[in-house]
């Protein structure tokens, strides 16, 4: 079966992608040689509880966005304290409110252009692929005026915890770094990102909220009470840079603490953790959605009290973006599952090497890959791929339901 | 203009500034295989995504006619040709794959990098098998390869997974105590081919050698009388010309010679392969090649010969067409043999080339004996015809050789019709 050309491609459109591969090259060569002095101080990307909303933080009035690499991280404290998450009961309901005003703000053309199925084929519209390669349905951030946009991400605030909002607003806001790096439009950039809501919201029966472009695809599910953000892809390219004069490290806790989590461990366990052959890309990438992996890596039944706790502390990094009160049953089930999870490992244990990770229990696989090499699609560990699945529940906020 | 000008620029560029990265996805085709045991069966899924750098050269090499779009006869062509080089195997035991779901992306959304093609094959896997191993030999180079156990509704449940080769090898162990039936004391009927079961199996010693190369032997004369190996040649044209025993001899000889040779020399192709070598459209080139041959050669004798006035004519004639008998035996052992290939395969394939040679030589030498044998009894048995004295039997031998000739050109012309729309599926 030939899947049908949603448009039309065209040389020019080809040409600029390859433009793009040139620019990236150069500007990756660029960023090799930062000085690594400039490194963030514990705290600096702590997030405000009036943090602005994705995209538009750096973004300067000329629409040229501030941008320079900063160095990574090296250990868990440079990555600063993550605030105090809410556990205020009522997320579900607070997102269902905030996405009901969200839409009483648009017209009708709006409204039919953002709403879908909740149809299995339109869930897995998603792509870590830039606009150019990746044909998105909804309403781009940039196409909102400015009580519509701080009305959508009224549904991030309300979906996320402030942990979990910062980490987009980073995301997306290094998306125009990246974009005004390479000096071009190549379909992606700060405001280059689309909300779709999926499904009829309301107090009964699933429905979800789409968010994503480049480096991001958040998959909000609501189920009454319930909430997940599985599927999410968590991406960064840069992985760190210094923006109107703030540094951040969008990933930052979700590198350090996997070297910190490799390097407790044995030998005998590190080399049950490291696959045979290198693994470089995500296994359960866009587009394949619906697949469990057989686990493999070292068991955390092997684990000391101290092995399980750096364990912990790696996987509450990637549930943990999600509201307080919805994160706090799934960490729970993730301590209860620990003997059942396994730590998968590809690449050098120094932290500052590009490596690939994999954590898998019963309810969650989280993968990790540096984009290894360098151009475009690489950039080793400036250049991140990250996914988050709850296997047999993506998209489902209430399990067995 | 512009647009190709900064496309081939960024092209040289990103080649060059690249070039130092030993091997990275930018310029590289990432293969993501799925392995997913079922109660139900075998599911493998292959996921190829060409990245930017190497994408346009991937998409030119299946768009064979260049015209922008992949037509199905060049998407199922190179889905053939991936699943040749798909090893998938339950306890030492090939696995056939049947091909259940394509998906191929628009030529220019995959030329440009942003597009993966997805096949799924699925296999019958044998109840009780405890071990799985697939291998991805296919090479669109540069490429890399991943593999993954996929869990599904229905799992046979999987054991320790082990990766080799640089990721193209997967092993899995499966736990399945369910469908863990007693394993069957002579597995050698599971494959259907004897011969493969034993270069599976280490070997007691130098005596159970002796008895595996008699076996083959055996095997090779069996193989023989069953369909093909141009035996409905061999009798025509030495039945027809009046062949002395040596000549039966020869032709038995010759089409074996060309028969093994034309297994080893497909083997050594099919090893080195090329990525591109598409290997199962050799035998039905070869098939109408050697066609045309016996055509002509059928054609020739009809158009030259006479009706005999006399005795002994087929004798005379017998001795002048010895290339007409080379060209015959070489076309009939031209067309490979698809059990004899397979044992050398399996044979470089597990290591046992030597052992694997051994067994193709006995094969042969089976085969040759059973060939050669027909040949005389039919050389025998038309000279007593030709001299016989009755006026039916006579008229017999008269008829013979027109009748040979027309048969050699029957099956020639059968031979071309079946390897051409053979191609032409293709």
């Amino acid at each position: 079966m030939t899947v049908p050309m949603p448009w039309r491609w065209t040389m020019a459109r080809t040409a600029r992608l390859l433009a793009l591969a040139l620019a990236s090259v150069l500007a990756v060569g660029a960023c090799s040689s930062a000085p690594s002095s400039s490194g963030p101080g514990p705290g600096s990307s702590a997030p405000a509880a009036t943090a602005p909303a994705p995209g538009a933080a750096a973004v300067n009035g000329d629409g040229s966005v501030d941008g320079e690499e900063a160095a990574n991280a090296t250990s868990v404290a440079d990555c600063g304290t993550p605030p105090a998450a809410s556990t205020t009961p009522g997320a579900a309901a607070a997102v269902l409110e905030a996405t009901q005003s969200f839409l009483a703000l648009l017209d009708a053309s709006q409204r039919a252009a953002v709403s879908g199925e909740r149809t299995p084929q339109n869930l897995g519209q998603w792509s870590n692929l830039p606009d150019d390669l990746f044909d998105r349905q909804g309403l781009r951030v940039d196409a909102l005026d400015a009580g519509q946009q701080a009305a959508a991400f009224g549904v991030l605030r309300a979906a996320l915890s402030p942990e979990g909002y910062e980490q987009v607003r980073q995301i997306t806001t290094g998306d125009g770094v990246l974009a005004s790096t390479t000096g071009s439009d190549q379909g992606f950039g700060a405001t280059h990102y689309w909300f779709r809501i999926l499904g009829t919201p309301g107090p009964s029966g699933p429905w979800t909220v789409q968010y994503g472009g480049h480096h991001l695809a958040l998959n909000i599910t609501v189920d009454g009470g319930a909430m997940t953000l599985a599927p999410t892809f968590w991406g960064a390219q840069p992985s760190s840079y210094t923006a109107a004069g703030t540094s951040a490290e969008p990933l930052c806790g979700e590198t350090t603490r996997a070297f910190a989590m490799m390097g407790a461990l044995d030998a005998t366990q590190q080399q049950q953790a490291l696959l045979d052959t290198p693994v470089t890309d995500l296994v359960l990438g866009a587009g394949r959605d619906g697949r469990t992996l057989a686990p493999e890596g070292v068991s955390a039944a092997t684990f000391t009290p101290e092995q399980q706790r750096l364990l912990l502390d790696l996987v509450g990094e990637w549930i943990r973006p999600l509201h307080g009160e919805q994160a706090a049953p799934k960490l729970a089930a993730v301590e209860q599952n620990l003997a059942s999870t396994t730590f998968a490992w590809s690449g050098a244990t120094t932290i500052g090497e590009p490596v690939y990770y994999r954590v898998q229990g019963p309810t969650f696989v989280i993968e990790f890959a540096h984009q290894q090499g360098g151009g475009f699609a690489s950039g080793g560990i400036t250049h991140i791929h990250a996914v988050y699945r709850e296997p047999g529940s993506d998209y489902v906020a209430r399990p067995g339901r | 203009m512009r647009a190709l000008l900064v496309l081939v620029g960024s092209l040289l560029g990103a080649v060059l500034l690249a070039a130092p990265a030993a091997a990275h996805p930018l310029d590289e085709t990432v293969q993501q295989l799925f392995v997913t045991p079922a109660r139900s069966g075998l599911t493998v899924q292959l996921d190829i995504s060409p990245n930017v750098l190497v994408a346009p050269a991937f998409v030119s090499a299946v768009d064979v006619d260049g015209d922008g779009v992949l037509s199905p006869s060049e998407t199922g062509a190179h889905a053939e040709l991936v699943r040749h080089h798909l090893v998938v195997e339950a306890d030492g035991v090939r696995l056939p794959l049947r091909l259940t779901d394509q998906r191929y992306p628009p030529a220019p959304l995959l030329a440009a990098g942003g597009g993966t093609i997805t096949l799924t094959w699925a296999a019958d896997l044998p109840g009780g098998a405890r071990r799985l191993a697939v291998h991805d030999a296919y090479d669109p180079a540069p490429t890399v390869v991943q593999a993954g156990v996929l869990v599904p509704s229905d799992p046979v449940p999987v054991g320790d997974i082990a990766h080799a080769d640089g990721g193209r090898t997967l092993t899995a162990r499966l736990n399945d105590a369910a469908t863990a039936a007693p394993a069957p004391a002579a597995p050698a009927g599971s494959s259907g081919n004897p011969m493969l079961e034993a270069l599976r199996r280490p070997l007691a010693g130098p005596w159970a050698l002796v008895a595996l190369l008699a076996v083959c032997t055996l095997l090779g004369a069996l193989h023989a009388l069953g369909p093909g190996h141009g035996k409905a040649l061999l009798a025509a044209h030495l039945v027809g010309t009046g062949a002395t025993p040596w000549r039966a001899v020869h032709l038995g000889a010759v089409l074996t010679v060309t028969h093994t040779a034309t297994v080893l020399a497909l083997g050594l192709v099919l090893l080195a392969a090329a990525p591109w070598v598409i290997p199962d459209a050799v035998t039905p080139v070869l098939a109408t090649v050697a066609g045309v041959v016996v055509l002509v050669v059928g054609l020739r004798r009809l158009v030259r010969r006479r009706p005999p006035t006399g005795h002994g004519h087929g004798h005379r004639h017998g001795h002048r067409r010895p290339r007409g008998s080379l060209a015959l035996g070489v076309a009939a052992g031209l067309i490979p043999c698809p059990e004899a290939l397979g044992v050398l395969l399996l044979a470089v394939g597990v290591g046992r080339t030597a052992l694997g040679l051994g067994m193709l030589v006995a094969f042969s030498a089976g085969l040759a004996a059973v060939l050669v044998g027909l040949g005389l009894v039919l050389v025998v048995a038309g000279t007593r015809l030709a001299r016989g004295t009755g006026s039916r039997l006579r008229r017999a031998a008269v008829c013979l050789p027109l009748a040979s000739a027309v048969v050699v050109a029957v099956v020639g012309a059968g031979m071309v019709v079946s390897g051409l729309s053979t191609l032409v599926r293709w």
